[in-house]
C-alpha cells in the first residue's frame, strides 16, 4: 500500500499533538515548524487510508508525494562502483 | 554526478588523508565496528604549528536516509585541502575565501570531520528502503524482523524520556524497537554513538559541534528538551526535582538553563552561517532552538553541550544542528546547490572561529 508524505497544519499545537497520539501518525522530526499563517505544521508519512481518516477528523492536509516512488527514484541517483578507487582520481 | 555510496565515502576519506595532503589531514580509525562489521573513519584537518588550537567537530550521516550530509562533508574536506595545497582560495558563487583565509583555517584550527556515522543504515537506505533512518542492530531487544536504533535518540542526555518529561507531552523518541525513533536499550548502547563520543573524549580541543541533518532549512541551537532561559541555573536537566515537568511549551514550570553568553555566541555564529548560505544559495535558513513543536531526547547536540555541565572539568562545546534542504530526498541536482551553500556556511564558521 502506498504511503504519502503529507503536511498537517493546525492553528492549535494541542490539536496536532492529539492527532499524533490518537491516529498514531508517523511524523518526520525535521518537518515540524511554527507557521505564522497556519499556526503549526508537521510533515508525516501516512497511508491513503490514513489520509482519509485524518480528513474525516477535520484536519487540514496537503499531500506532497508518494514516498516509495520518490525513494526508488532517488536510489537510481546513488553512485555505482567506487569513483575513488585507483588510479587515484578525485571527483 | 550521483550521491556518494557508502564505500565511496570511506575511500574519499582515505584519499583525503593521503599525499599530498597528509601533512595536514590525518585519517582517524574509529574503534567501534558497526553491527554489520564496518569500520568507520573520520579525518582531522590542521597543521601542527600551533598548540591549544580551537577545535570544530562536524558530524554527518547519523540518520541513514539523509544521504547528502556525507556528500556535503566530503566536499568540504576536498575544497579545503585542494585550496590549501594549491594556495588558490575558494570561490563559491559570490563568496570568496582568500588563500590567506584557508591558510588561517588550516594553521589555527583543529577540524574533526566524521561524515558517515551510520554506514550500515545508509547502505540499507540506498539499496533497499530509502526511508530507513536507524542503524541495523538486530540483537535483542531488536530482532531481525525489527532491527535498528535511532542513533540520534541514543545519546546520554535525558535519554529516559518517560522519566524526565511530562507524561502529556509528545516526545519524539520511542521505547519500542520496531519504531523509527527507537532509542536503544541504554544510552550509548550503539557502536555508532560510541564512535561519536570517542572523538569527543579524545580531542580535547573541541569547542564547537555541528551535526548535519536533512531537512527544514534551519540552524538549531541548544536546547532541544524545552524552551531555554538564562536566569535560573537550578532549572537544569541534572535536577531530578523537575523530572516529569519538562517539555511543555509556553509554561513557566520548566525551561532549560543556558548561559546568556553561550546563547549569544551560538546565535551570533548561526547568523554568520545563515548569511553565507543566503549569499551563495539565496535560501533563508531560520535560526531557533532545537525545541520546536515537540521536545527531543537523547540527541547528539544536547549531549555535546551538556558535557561541560555534567563534568565541570569538561570543555564547553557550543552545539548546533544544520537542517539542510527544503525537502527530504532532494534530487542530486538540487543536492549540488545545497552542498555549495552549506559548504559556504561551514567555511564561514571555520573562519569566524579561527579569527575570534
Amino acid at each position: 500500500m502506498p504511503h504519502y508524505l503529507i503536511t498537517l497544519t493546525d492553528m492549535s499545537r494541542g490539536n496536532l499533538t492529539r492527532v499524533l497520539r490518537e491516529h498514531k501518525v508517523r511524523i518526520l522530526d525535521h518537518g515540524r515548524r511554527p507557521d505564522s499563517k497556519a499556526g503549526y505544521s508537521v510533515d508525516a508519512i501516512v497511508s491513503a487510508e490514513g489520509i482519509k481518516e485524518l480528513k474525516a477528523a477535520g484536519y487540514k492536509i496537503s499531500k506532497r508525494y508518494d514516498v516509495e516512488k520518490i525513494g526508488k527514484d532517488r536510489q537510481r541517483e546513488v553512485g555505482q562502483g567506487n569513483r575513488y578507487e585507483k588510479p587515484a582520481r578525485r571527483r | 554526478m550521483p550521491y556518494l555510496n557508502v564505500d565511496e565515502v570511506e575511500s574519499a576519506l582515505s584519499a583525503a588523508a593521503a599525499a599530498p595532503f597528509s601533512d595536514f589531514v590525518q585519517l582517524i580509525t574509529l574503534p567501534h565496528l558497526t553491527w554489520e562489521g564496518r569500520t568507520c573513519h573520520a579525518v582531522r584537518i590542521g597543521t601542527n604549528e600551533q598548540e591549544d588550537r580551537p577545535g570544530l567537530y562536524l558530524l554527518g550521516g547519523v540518520h541513514a536516509n539523509e544521504w547528502g550530509s556525507s556528500d556535503i562533508l566530503v566536499h568540504f574536506i576536498e575544497q579545503i585541502e585542494q585550496a590549501y595545497v594549491n594556495e588558490t582560495g575558494i570561490t563559491i558563487g559570490p563568496l570568496t575565501f582568500a588563500p590567506s583565509d584557508i591558510r588561517t583555517i588550516v594553521d589555527t584550527l583543529e577540524i574533526l570531520v566524521f561524515p558517515q556515522v551510520n554506514p550500515d543504515g545508509r547502505n540499507f537506505s540506498m539499496k533497499h528502503d530509502a526511508e530507513w533512518r536507524k542503524n541495523r542492530r538486530t540483537q535483542p531487544p531488536n530482532s531481525p524482523s525489527t532491527p535498528g536504533v535511532d542513533i540520534n535518540r541514543n545519546f546520554d542526555f535525558l535519554w529516559d524520556f518517560p522519566l524526565h518529561f511530562n507524561a502529556d507531552v509528545y516526545v519524539d523518541s520511542s521505547t519500542i524497537p520496531s519504531q523509527p525513533t527507537y532509542r536503544g536499550p541504554s544510552p550509548f548502547s550503539e557502536p555508532e554513538s560510541q564512535n561519536v563520543k570517542w572523538i569527543l573524549d579524545n580531542f580535547q580541543s573541541i569547542e564547537f559541534f555541528v551535526d548535519l541533518h536533512n531537512y527544514g532549512e534551519a540552524i538549531l541551537h541548544s536546547w532541544g528538551d524545552d524552551e531555554g532561559q538564562t536566569t535560573n541555573p537550578q532549572m537544569s536537566f541534572l535536577n531530578q526535582q523537575f523530572d516529569g515537568a519538562r517539555g511543555i511549551e509556553g509554561d513557566d514550570n520548566y525551561k532549560e538553563f543556558i548561559a546568556a553568553n553561550d546563547l549569544s555566541s551560538s546565535r551570533n555564529l548561526a547568523n554568520r552561517v545563515r548569511d553565507a548560505i543566503r549569499t551563495v544559495g539565496g535560501r533563508d535558513y531560520d535560526i531557533y532552538s532545537a525545541f520546536r513543536f515537540a521536545p527531543t531526547s537523547g540527541t547528539s547536540d544536547d549531549y555535546c553541550y551538556s558535557r561541560h555541565i555534567v563534568d565541570n572539568n569538561g570543555k564547553k562545546i557550543i552545539s548546533q544542528v544544520i537542517e539542510w534542504g527544503r525537502d527530504p530526498w532532494p534530487t542530486y541536482r538540487q543536492m549540488k546547490k545545497i552542498i555549495k551553500e552549506v559548504t559556504a556556511g561551514l567555511l564561514t564558521l571555520c573562519l569566524r572561529m579561527s579569527t575570534s
